[in-house]
C-alpha cells in the first residue's frame, strides 16, 4: 500500500487539473485559430513542408502573371505575323498582276503607291511594341527594328522567360529571320531586307519594268513562307504554355490540399475533441472537490 | 514494596511525558502538512532496561528513544539526478523555443519570405529587363533581405546577452544558497555534537541541495569529520563543511559575448571555469555556445555563399543605359571577411544610386536581354552550399532547429514526468497524511487517558496506605 501524503494529495489533483485544462485549451486554441501547427516542432517536417508549399503557391501566383504577359506578347506577335502576311499575300497579288504585259505604265504607277503604303504598313506593323517591348528587335527592345529606308537594326537575341519552377521558354521570334537582309532577288547582287524587296517592287512599278516586277514574286513567296514558320512555331509554343499553366493549376491545387492537411484542423474533430476536453476538465474538477474534502479529523468529536 | 509503588506512579508520569511527546510530534507533523520539503517524523518509544527483583523481571515502562525523520537517502540521491536534468531540458527547451519563435514565429518567416520575394523581383527583372522601377525593387527587396537576416542576427546577440544577465543572477542565487547551505551545515554539526538529530534542519539542507542541483550538476558526499563535502562539474570542490567557493560570470575568461561561469578555489585564491553538462546553467550555456553560435554561423555562411555567387554571376553582365558598355560590376559589397559577412553586406553603393548599373544582360548594348537575369533565377535552386540550394539550407536550419525544440520539449516532459514519480514515492514515505495523524491524535490521547489513570490509581492505593495508619 501506497501511503497517500496531503502534499502528494493536494499536489496531484493540482497536477491533474492543469493536465486537463492544459489539453482543454490545446484543442480550444486549435478550434478557435483552425490552425493545428502554431511553432516548428508541432511538426518539424510538416512545417518546413507548409513554409516550402507557400512559396511554391507564391511563385505560382507569379508564373501565371507571367504566363498571362507571355501570352499577350506571343498573341501580339502571331496576329502582326498574320497581318505581315496578308501585306504580303496583297503585295504578290499586285506583283502577279501587274507582271502580266497587258498593263500600262500609268496603271502600274497608281499600283505603285499602293505597294509603297503596303511598305510603310510592313514597318509600322514590324515595330510593333507589347508593354515598352519592340518585339521584333531581339535583345533591343527598346529601339524600332525596322528604320525607315527598310534596314533592320534588331538581333537575333532569344528572350527566355521563366514559366514554371525549371522551364525557361523563349517567347519572342526573330525579327532577323523575317525582315533582315536575307533575300535575294534576281538580277541584284547584294542580298535585300524585306521592306526593300517592297522597294524593289515599288521601283519596278514606278519604272514600269516588268521583268523587275516579275523577278521579286519568288522572293514574296520565300518571305510569305519565313512568315508563315514564325507563325506555325508561334503556335505550338502556346500550346506548351497552355500545357505548362495546366500542370501549373494542377500543382497548385495539389499544394493548396497538401497544404491544409498539414495545418488546418479538421473542424469537427476539433469540435468532438473539444467537447471531450470539456466533459474532462469537468468531472476532474467535481471529483477533485469531492475528493479533497474528507479527512478522519472531521469525523473526531 | 513502598518503593515498588513509588516506581509504578513514575513509570505513569512518564508515559504522561512520553505521551505529550507524541501529541507535540504530531502537532508539529501536522503543522507541517503542507510544508515544501518537510519529511514526517515520527517518535520512536523503547521499553526501558527491566529490573530484576526476587528472581522476576520487572518492566519499568517506556521511554523515548529518538525522534527522526521519515527519509529515504538512496532516494533523495535519485531525485538529485532527475533535478539536474530538469534544470538542464527546462532551460534548453525554453531556449529552443524562443529561438524558433524569433526564426517561425507562427509559422511565418521574416527572412524566407524576404528571399522569396527577392526572387520575385528577380523574375519580374528577368520578364521586364528595360524597366528602371523593376531595377528600383530588385534593389529595394536585396536591401529589405540584408536587413532582415541582419535583424535576425541581432536578435541572437541580444538572446546571447540576456542568457549572461541571466548566468549572472543566477550566480548570485547559487551564492546565496550555498551561504545558507554553511550555515545549516554549521548548526546541524553543533546539534548533532549534542547528540539530537536535527530533523527540520536536514530538511532544510536538502531542501538547499535540491535547489543547487536544480542549477548545476553537483555530487554529494557526506563526511563523518568534515560534515558536507560538494563537488561540481568536473569534479571541481564546491564546499567542504562551512566553507565554499563563490560563482561568477566572468569576461575574463571566454569572451565579452560568451564569458565564461567561473567559481573560486575553495581556498580563497585563484578560481575555476565551470563547464556543467546538466542544470539550468547546463542548459543556458548549451544555447549560448552551442546553439546560438551555429545558427549565427549558418545564417552568414548562407549570406556569403549566395552573395559571392551572385556576384559571380552579375560580373559577367552588363547593365542598361549608361552602363551598357562595360561589365564586372558587383552586387554585393562587404564581402572581404568571409565570417562576419552578415554585419557588412549590402548592396553597392553605384547600384543603389543607379539601378540601371545592374547587371541583366549577356552582351553589351542589349537591354532586352535577360540572359544574367535568368542566371540569377537559377541561383536561388541551384546547389551551393553541402549540395544545398539556398532555400534548402535555410530550410534545413530552421527544420534542425524545429526538431532539436520537440526532441527537448519531449526531454522536458520525460523529466518532469520521473521527478513527479519520485517526489511521489518521496511524499509516500516522508509526506504527512493528516489521516494517520489524527489517529495518532487519538492513540496519544488515550495512552495519555491511561497513564493519568495509572498515577490517580496509585493515588487511592496511596490514601489506602496512609489511612492504615489511623
Amino acid at each position: 500500500m501506497t501511503r497517500i501524503s496531503e502534499r502528494s494529495r493536494i499536489a496531484s489533483t493540482q497536477t491533474r487539473i492543469g493536465y486537463a485544462k492544459e489539453l482543454a485549451d490545446k484543442s480550444q486554441q486549435d478550434a478557435v485559430s483552425g490552425r493545428k501547427l502554431h511553432h516548428i516542432s508541432d511538426n518539424p517536417v510538416g512545417s518546413t513542408q507548409i513554409l516550402r508549399n507557400r512559396h511554391k503557391l507564391e511563385n505560382i501566383q507569379q508564373y501565371r502573371r507571367t504566363s498571362e504577359f507571355v501570352k499577350g506578347y506571343m498573341a501580339l506577335t502571331e496576329n502582326t505575323l498574320l497581318s505581315i502576311n496578308d501585306v504580303l499575300i496583297r503585295t504578290k497579288e499586285l506583283g502577279v498582276q501587274q507582271a502580266n504585259a497587258t498593263w500600262d505604265a500609268t496603271a502600274r504607277k497608281a499600283v505603285a503607291s499602293e505597294v509603297h503604303e503596303l511598305k510603310d504598313h510592313l514597318i509600322s506593323l514590324a515595330n510593333t511594341k507589347y508593354n515598352g517591348k519592340f518585339i521584333f528587335g531581339g535583345f533591343q527592345s527598346q529601339l524600332p527594328p525596322v528604320s525607315p529606308d527598310g534596314t533592320f537594326t534588331g538581333d537575333d537575341g532569344s528572350i527566355f522567360i521563366q514559366v514554371d519552377d525549371d522551364t525557361f521558354r523563349p517567347i519572342n521570334i526573330s525579327g532577323k529571320k523575317v525582315f533582315d537582309r536575307i533575300y535575294s532577288v534576281e538580277g541584284r547582287e547584294d542580298k535585300l531586307t524585306l521592306a526593300e524587296v517592297l522597294d524593289h517592287l515599288y521601283l519596278g512599278l514606278e519604272h514600269n519594268q516588268a521583268d523587275k516586277i516579275f523577278s521579286v514574286l519568288p522572293t514574296l513567296e520565300t518571305a510569305m513562307e519565313n512568315t508563315i514558320q514564325a507563325i506555325t512555331s508561334l503556335g505550338s509554343r502556346r500550346q506548351a504554355l497552355d500545357d505548362v499553366s495546366q500542370r501549373t493549376d494542377f500543382a497548385e491545387e495539389h499544394l493548396l490540399s497538401q497544404s491544409n492537411q498539414l495545418e488546418s484542423t479538421d473542424m469537427i474533430q476539433a469540435a468532438l475533441d473539444l467537447q471531450r476536453m470539456k466533459t474532462g476538465l469537468e468531472f476532474t474538477l467535481q471529483s477533485s472537490a469531492q475528493m479533497l474534502s474528507p479527512s478522519l479529523l472531521q469525523f473526531l468529536k | 514494596m513502598s518503593s515498588s509503588l513509588q516506581s509504578i506512579m513514575n513509570m505513569g508520569s512518564e508515559s504522561l511525558q512520553n505521551s505529550r511527546q507524541g501529541l507535540d510530534v504530531t502537532g508539529h507533523n501536522i503543522a507541517n502538512a503542507q510544508t515544501p520539503g518537510y519529511s514526517k517524523q515520527v517518535i520512536n518509544l523503547q521499553t526501558k532496561i527491566p529490573t530484576l527483583r526476587g528472581g522476576h523481571c520487572f518492566g519499568n515502562g517506556a521511554r523515548v528513544n529518538d525522534i527522526a525523520r521519515s527519509h529515504d537517502r538512496f532516494l533523495e540521491t535519485q531525485i538529485l539526478k532527475e533535478s539536474h536534468h530538469l534544470g538542464y531540458t527546462e532551460a534548453q527547451g525554453k531556449g529552443l523555443i524562443d529561438l524558433e519563435d524569433l526564426f517561425n514565429p507562427e509559422l511565418t518567416s521574416t527572412v524566407r519570405d524576404r528571399m522569396v520575394a527577392f526572387e520575385n523581383s528577380l523574375r519580374d527583372l528577368s520578364n521586364f529587363p528595360e524597366e528602371t522601377s523593376v531595377r528600383l525593387n530588385v534593389v529595394e527587396c536585396a536591401q529589405t533581405l540584408i536587413q532582415s537576416l541582419q535583424a535576425n542576427d541581432n536578435s541572437l546577440n541580444n538572446m546571447s546577452r540576456d542568457i549572461n544577465a541571466e548566468l549572472d543572477s543566477h550566480c548570485s542565487t547559487l551564492n546565496k544558497k550555498f551561504s545558507s547551505l554553511a550555515q545549516v551545515n554549521q548548526s546541524i554539526k553543533e546539534l548533532k555534537s549534542n547528540g539530537s538529530s536535527p530533523g527540520d534542519l536536514e530538511d532544510q539542507r536538502d531542501g538547499l541541495i535540491r535547489d543547487i542541483s536544480h542549477f548545476i550538476d553537483i555530487k554529494v558526499y557526506e563526511d563523518e569529520r568534515t560534515g558536507y563535502i560538494i563537488r561540481g562539474p568536473g569534479d571541481v570542490l564546491l564546499m567542504e563543511g562551512q566553507t565554499h567557493s563563490l560563482f561568477s560570470v566572468d569576461p575574463s575568461q571566454g569572451t565579452v559575448e560568451q564569458p565564461a561561469f567561473t567559481c573560486s578555489d575553495i581556498t580563497g585564491t585563484g578560481s575555476h571555469v565551470l563547464k556543467p553538462k546538466e542544470g539550468r546553467l547546463g542548459g543556458l550555456l548549451n544555447i549560448r555556445d552551442s546553439y546560438i553560435p551555429k545558427l549565427r554561423e549558418n545564417l552568414n555562411t548562407m549570406a556569403y555563399s549566395y552573395a559571392r555567387k551572385f556576384n559571380e554571376t552579375h560580373e559577367e553582365g552588363f547593365g542598361v543605359g549608361d552602363y551598357s558598355e562595360t561589365s564586372g560590376r558587383k552586387f554585393f559589397e562587404g564581402l572581404d571577411d568571409p565570417r562576419n559577412v552578415l554585419k557588412n553586406l549590402k548592396v553597392t553603393a553605384l547600384i543603389q544610386e543607379d539601378p540601371r548599373a545592374l547587371a541583366t544582360a549577356i552582351t553589351g548594348h542589349s537591354p532586352g536581354d535577360n540572359v544574367i537575369a535568368n542566371r540569377y533565377l537559377k541561383l536561388l535552386h541551384d546547389p551551393l552550399i553541402d549540395r544545398k540550394s539556398t532555400l534548402e539550407f535555410y530550410d534545413t536550419i530552421v527544420g534542425n532547429l524545429g526538431t532539436h525544440s520537440l526532441r527537448s520539449q519531449n526531454d522536458l516532459k520525460a523529466s518532469k514526468i520521473v521527478v513527479a514519480q519520485l517526489d511521489g514515492r518521496k511524499e509516500s514515505i516522508s509526506g504527512v497524511s493528516l489521516d494517520e495523524e489524527a489517529t495518532e491524535l487519538i492513540k496519544y490521547q488515550h495512552l495519555f487517558a491511561a497513564s493519568s489513570k495509572i498515577i490517580t490509581t496509585m493515588d487511592e492505593l496511596f490514601q489506602v496506605i496512609l489511612q492504615l495508619k489511623r
